[in-house]
């Protein structure tokens, strides 16, 4: 697809009607700096279905009825769900986790998706099939508020949760015990060397301590050390930019490497003199992970 | 002539790594430092078909032979020769009961064995010397229906973790008047039977080795394994093909172990500027390694092809010990000088590999009685 | 229960830090990176064995993957599942999510057809893990649902089946908020994540018994799938250069005295104003 050929774009938002998700300012503001001079009417579509099948009954027709040439949608977990569903029931292609959306030479669009766990990003083009739908991680854009301009705003009828064959039946919010990551300038990430519950429990009161964040690699959240998915750093979790980030025991997998990428300074300790994360930091330590710790416990 | 494994060899060789990349290599070094056995694994070892792999489906085994037996002990010394030397010692008392046992043994013992819920010992060697079979002062008199057994073994594997132990004993004389000899299984627990000294070994830690006493300890007679009188055989056949494949296969694992430490090494050791796997001095040293594992590995699974097939393979497996076991303790040195200052740090694991492998040149018959054993053949055949 | 699990082979994940951009074909330069099962699918193939063992029924499997692959499907027989598909042709080569999710669809719905041509579809539940480590989209579970007009569910957590009466599942999934349970109609399309379970290591006996299991190998020729609907041809979305990205930082040295360098992070802490 040439630039040339985009005359409407669509954001999908799971966001309330007059409290957008924080993903949507950074995409809408991302594709009108991208688009920008063009003549593009921007749209945000508002559906606040929590139910992925309600989700996608609900906002089919109204792209149909829209027809964008441009979709794009936070790759949240309800958004990862959708924009796949959305891919074959409009047969349009589906750009995974945008690292980032560009206008290549040929003034066509690219999304720059990564594969290989981050190893490798591979541009991604959707030539016939309309709407073209890319997903974004929350964060991977950055938002400054001077950035968002006019958009036109769509609300959708959600359709009732009856005529789906998904339902949620129970929900337990978690109370946020430090500040989202994707939002801290200081973060505290651990990865497989921290080696324990206790570890783990350590970074986060390091966190709550300082006002930070504490993060973690995939390891982490396998090993049941206590965090889950909406903890882990990586191009299958959160994308974050702090000031700064300081990893423990992280041995620097090209997946979580994409997800730290934007951070301002990286540190990283690590045992291991070989692991991978030290040449993509801008200090390092070959140190036990825990003897670190501790030590900042008593400084901070 | 086929060199290559079957796919479903390369199948289960990827099984066992599988294992040993969780279970074994992440413990090794400290199973080392602490001298530690890890019995709990022997379960998790007897699920996966490790420990009966050789014996048939009917005793709880897998029903597969001694090519499959050897691929999974090279797989754990890779990481921990202590724990294959462990596995194969357990599998030692096996063979034992499986080749020579009643049907009747071999429904009550192995079930429990393949699936590692009980561990299995085999006890020759003597103060007096362990290669010198005829010259075992253990003694089983039958009075009663019960053996009364006396005597004391030594540098015995499994020793303090048996629960069964095949043992040979003096049991009479034949008709020449020469002492004859009968294997004989003891439980755990019988009276007057108890492990008596626990080794301090130079390397293969991780596996226990030590005394068993036996002091008119009474056994069943239905615990005779095999015939009165054929105990020598019993021994010889076990240790020297089952014994001698594995130690030489411990001795493979240790090759491979020395390889692929001084590869990553000499890859990522950086002196003036440039890896040192640019020097040629460095170079010579990994080639060595290179044919030294690559022909003991030939060695190991000809005699282990010729084993399955169901020919004799003492000499195959005497050869393939002699060579394999030697040329480790060789690499392994060369491993520490390849390394420098670190090859003597503990943190890597070429210094426990010279002490595994010299470990390994005293187990199952020494180098010289292997020499001995070839000779002799040798000087018939040729 | 009758339960499908899909199964990709990958590249080893362990092994991405070989991988390298062959500089003048521009192209992915894997050679030495033996294949695996993508690890997602073997904790999807673990809930199925884990289901079936409780529920009864069978477990199947299937790959849409080159021909030299049969050896994973091997290995998912190995591991407890009962019959393996792999369904390989070059045609189906190039094809991106929606195209694979296609042929996969059309598969499962020719394997349903020999259990049973009298119900809609023969399964119960389709597994599949969240997403495969090469390609990483997290698309082919939903999107095989929707060519099966069935409802789906990705990043499942846990996993229960109700009662035979009920014929449905909850699942345990994060999402924005918390955590939610979900009800899913059987049948359904069911990704999970690696947190679901541990997959078992394969024993010596699963290889023995593998081997007289049955491993079926169709061709485009047994699917009989338009060639415009498939591979290449058939994916809405055309790949284009890859590029590495270069991560690399200075690598300050910190020291190897705890304390020392834990000053040193305070300091740059203060200096950055965290």
């Amino acid at each position: 697809m040439k630039k040339s050929e985009i005359k409407k774009v669509m954001v999908y938002d799971q966001g309330l009607a007059g409290q957008p998700h924080p993903s949507f300012w950074q995409n809408m503001a991302k594709l009108q700096r991208l688009l920008q001079g063009e003549q593009v009417e921007f749209v945000r579509l508002c559906c606040h279905c929590e139910n992925p099948q309600q989700a996608v009954l609900s906002i089919e027709q109204v792209i149909k009825a829209e027809s964008p040439d441009l979709l794009v949608i936070a790759a949240t977990p309800l958004g990862e769900e959708v924009a796949p569903a959305l891919g074959v029931r409009l047969k349009t292609g589906v750009a995974a986790h945008c690292a980032d959306i560009v206008i290549n030479g040929e003034d066509r669009i690219a999304y720059m998706v990564p594969a290989f766990g981050g190893k490798v990003i591979g541009e991604i083009f959707i030539p016939g099939s309309r709407p073209a739908i890319a997903t974004v991680k929350p964060g991977v854009f950055s938002y400054d508020k001077k950035d968002a301009a006019d958009y036109r705003e769509i609300l959708c009828d959600c359709i009732s949760e009856d005529s789906c064959g998904l339902r949620i039946v129970e929900t337990e919010e978690i109370a946020q015990q430090q500040s989202a990551i994707e939002k801290a300038e200081l973060i505290f990430c651990g990865g497989f060397g921290i080696g324990s519950k206790e570890s783990w429990q350590k970074l986060e009161a390091l966190a709550k301590k300082t006002g930070g964040g504490a993060g973690c690699t995939r390891p982490v959240v396998d090993m049941d050390w206590g965090p889950d998915e909406y903890y882990m750093i990586g191009t299958s979790g959160k994308t974050v930019r702090p000031k700064v980030y300081i990893g423990f025991g992280i041995s620097g997998a090209a997946h979580h490497l994409c997800g730290i990428k934007d951070a301002d300074i990286i540190i990283s300790i690590n045992n291991d003199k070989n692991a991978e994360v030290f040449a993509a930091s801008d200090y390092k330590a070959v140190l036990d992970a825990n003897q670190v710790i501790d030590r900042l416990a008593e400084k901070l | 002539m086929n060199f290559n494994f079957t796919e479903e060899q390369e199948m289960l060789r990827t099984a066992f790594a599988e294992f040993v990349k969780e279970d074994v290599a992440p413990n090794a070094a400290k199973w080392d430092e602490d001298d530690y056995t890890p019995t709990e694994l022997m379960p998790k070892m007897g699920e996966l078909g490790i420990l009966g792999i050789f014996v048939p489906e009917e005793y709880g085994g897998v029903g597969l032979g001694h090519t499959e037996r050897v691929m999974a002990l090279e797989e754990i010394a890779r990481y921990s020769a202590g724990l294959a030397m462990m596995v194969f010692t357990h599998q030692l008392g096996m063979a034992a009961i499986l080749d020579f046992g009643t049907e009747d043994q071999k429904k009550n013992y192995l079930p429990e064995m393949c699936a590692g819920t009980k561990i299995c010992g085999l006890a020759v060697t003597e103060p007096g010397g362990g290669s010198d079979v005829a010259g075992q002062k253990t003694t089983a008199e039958l009075a009663d229906g019960q053996w009364i057994v006396n005597g004391r073994k030594c540098f015995i594997t499994n020793s303090h973790i048996a629960d069964t132990t095949v043992i040979t004993c003096k049991t009479g004389e034949d008709e020449r008047g020469r002492a004859s000899f009968s294997a004989i299984a003891i439980d755990k627990g019988t009276e007057g039977f108890a492990p008596g000294r626990h080794e301090n070994k130079l390397g293969l830690k991780g596996s226990v080795t030590g005394e068993l006493i036996m002091n008119n300890v009474k056994v069943p007679e239905g615990n005779l394994i095999g015939e009165v009188g054929k105990g020598t055989p019993i021994a010889m056949k076990e240790i020297g093909e089952v014994g001698r494949a594995s130690m030489t296969a411990i001795a493979v694992g240790i090759l491979r172990g020395c390889l692929e430490d001084s590869v990553k090494f000499a890859n990522e050791r950086i002196v003036y500027g440039k890896p040192i796997a640019k020097l040629q001095a460095i170079q010579f040293h990994v080639a060595e390694n290179r044919v030294a594992y690559e022909a003991a590995r030939l060695m190991l699974y000809r005699a282990a092809a010729v084993k399955d097939a169901g020919k004799p393979a003492t000499i195959e497996f005497g050869m393939a010990k002699y060579f394999a076991t030697d040329k480790a303790a060789d690499a392994a040195r060369r491993t520490i000088e390849l390394m420098g200052g670190y090859g003597v740090v503990n943190e890597y694991a070429a210094g426990r590999y010279l002490r595994d492998a010299m470990a390994c040149i005293s187990s199952g018959g020494t180098s010289e009685i292997q020499k001995i054993i070839i000779a002799g053949d040798t000087l018939k055949k040729f | 229960m009758n339960i499908l699990v899909c199964i990709k082979p990958v590249p080893d994940p362990e092994k991405y830090g070989q991988l390298k951009i062959d500089e003048k074909t521009k192209r992915l330069v894997r050679e030495g990176i033996p294949a695996v099962i993508n690890p997602a699918d073997k904790n999807a193939l673990e809930e199925g064995i884990k289901l079936r063992d409780l529920k009864g029924g069978r477990v199947f499997v299937l790959a849409m993957a080159p021909e030299f692959s049969r050896d994973k499907l091997i290995e998912a027989l190995a591991m407890g599942a009962d019959e393996a598909y792999l369904v390989s042709d070059k045609a189906f080569g190039g094809a991106d999510t929606y195209a694979t999710s296609y042929v996969l669809a059309a598969a499962i719905k020719k394997i349903s057809q020999g259990i049973d041509p009298q119900r809609d579809l023969a399964f119960d539940l389709v597994l599949a893990g969240n997403e495969s480590a090469d390609g990483a989209t997290a698309h082919v579970p939903a999107q095989t649902a929707e060519w099966l007009g069935l409802p789906h569910l990705c990043k499942v957590s846990r996993l229960e089946a109700g009662d035979e009466s009920e014929n449905a599942f909850r699942a345990w999934k994060r999402v924005e908020a918390g955590k939610a349970v979900f009800q899913v109609n059987g049948p359904c399309v069911i990704a999970v994540s690696t947190e679901i379970n541990k997959p078992r290591l394969i024993n010596a006996m699963g290889i023995i018994k593998a081997k007289k299991k049955p491993l079926t190998i169709w061709s485009n020729e047994d699917l009989r799938l338009d060639e415009k609907t498939i591979g290449l041809a058939g994916s809405p979305t055309q790949p284009g250069e890859l590029i590495t990205p270069d991560l690399r930082r200075a690598s300050i040295d910190l020291g190897s005295d705890a304390e020392a360098a834990a000053d040193e992070i305070v300091k740059i802490m203060k200096k950055a104003g965290v």
